[in-house]
């Protein structure tokens, strides 16, 4: 099943898939690095700092209408306040799988509007 | 035309801002950039009329450049897009003079409303910040704002003050009280006066403190 709902998406661009595409190619660009800024925090241990990556993902994943990974950051962020970077190593695994599969679903959609993916 | 600069540190959400503002044709961004210290800067050449301002970012976080930016120039207006949905945040942000606190995940159309209401009012009160500042200022009494001593408001005052914390605009008031918009501005300027408020915000924080006006 796909992680994709894009009506939100389609709600910022006014449904115009020439501007969704547009976000989602910058969302491409961007967020493996964002992802990879919340992998190094939590294996350097610093709760600020990962609590600080994952509220920043959040509102762009939010876009992308993925609720569950929305939810596991909002956990990994409340979590790495108050138990700590290293309680967070599970959920942060879970977050880069589901962002891989975000991505993945993220090129599909873009081959089939752009021809580009 | 609505003059906006837009300040954030991540180019994705600007973008995604940038693509909702695009469709608003009495909105030009006039400028984008990525701290409060870039848009201090930034504002010296390029006016604006509403700053949509980011509350955690690095060199100067957005309530900081916010506190500078009411200094250096006050008639700019800020709407506050953040991700912190928390009472502290919404009551620092709102202590500090923003026009608006609007949560980055909200709708579109909202994020539009607020523009669009803080341009032409002033002030754009979602029900979130609306119940922050009523239960949070007013009912828990954890900020307790300092007013001077004020002359006694008219019973006109007192109508547009509460026509103003019912979100309605200047031409809205007008008409409910059949006066002209230009009277409603006077009566706006003379609570401004009379109260010490340095904005609308202001205004609806007096109004809910003073047992004045109640949702």
């Amino acid at each position: 099943m796909s992680p994709l709902d894009l009506a939100y998406m389609e709600r910022l661009c006014k449904g115009d898939p020439a501007r969704m595409a547009e976000y989602i190619a910058l969302y491409l660009q961007e967020a493996p690095g964002l992802f990879g800024a919340l992998e190094a925090m939590a294996g350097s241990g610093d709760g600020k700092g990962l609590a600080e990556a994952a509220h920043a993902l959040h509102p762009h994943v939010h876009y992308m209408g993925d609720a569950p990974l929305c939810a596991l950051l909002q956990r990994v962020q409340a979590r790495a306040c108050t138990e700590g970077a290293g309680a967070c190593a599970q959920d942060v695994e879970a977050c880069l799988v589901l962002h891989l599969k975000l991505m993945q679903a993220l090129h599909q959609w873009m081959a089939a509007s752009t021809g580009k993916g | 035309m609505i003059q906006v600069a837009l300040v954030d540190d991540q180019v994705l959400f600007r973008r995604g801002m940038a693509l909702l503002l695009r469709d608003m044709a009495d909105v030009r961004v006039v400028f984008e950039c990525s701290n409060g210290a870039e848009l201090l800067t930034g504002l010296r050449d390029n006016p604006v009329d509403i700053v949509l301002l980011d509350v955690e970012m690095p060199v100067m976080d957005g309530m900081e450049a916010m506190k500078r930016m009411k200094e250096l120039h006050p008639s700019v207006r800020t709407v506050m897009l953040s991700t912190h949905a928390d009472d502290a945040h919404i009551v620092e942000a709102m202590e500090l003079g923003a026009n608006a606190y609007v949560l980055k995940t909200a709708e579109p159309e909202e994020i539009e409303n607020a523009i669009r209401a803080v341009a032409e009012s002033g002030y754009h009160f979602n029900n979130r910040v609306s119940q922050v500042m009523l239960h949070g200022l007013v009912q828990r009494q954890q900020v307790k704002p300092v007013y001077p001593e004020v002359d006694p408001l008219s019973e006109r005052e007192l109508e547009v003050l509460r026509a103003i914390c019912q979100e309605l605009t200047t031409t809205e008031i007008a008409g409910q009280l059949f006066l002209s918009p230009r009277t409603v501005e006077g009566h706006r300027n003379n609570l401004l006066l009379k109260t010490g408020a340095r904005n609308t915000a202001g205004l609806v924080v007096y109004a809910l403190t003073k047992g004045l006006y109640s949702p």
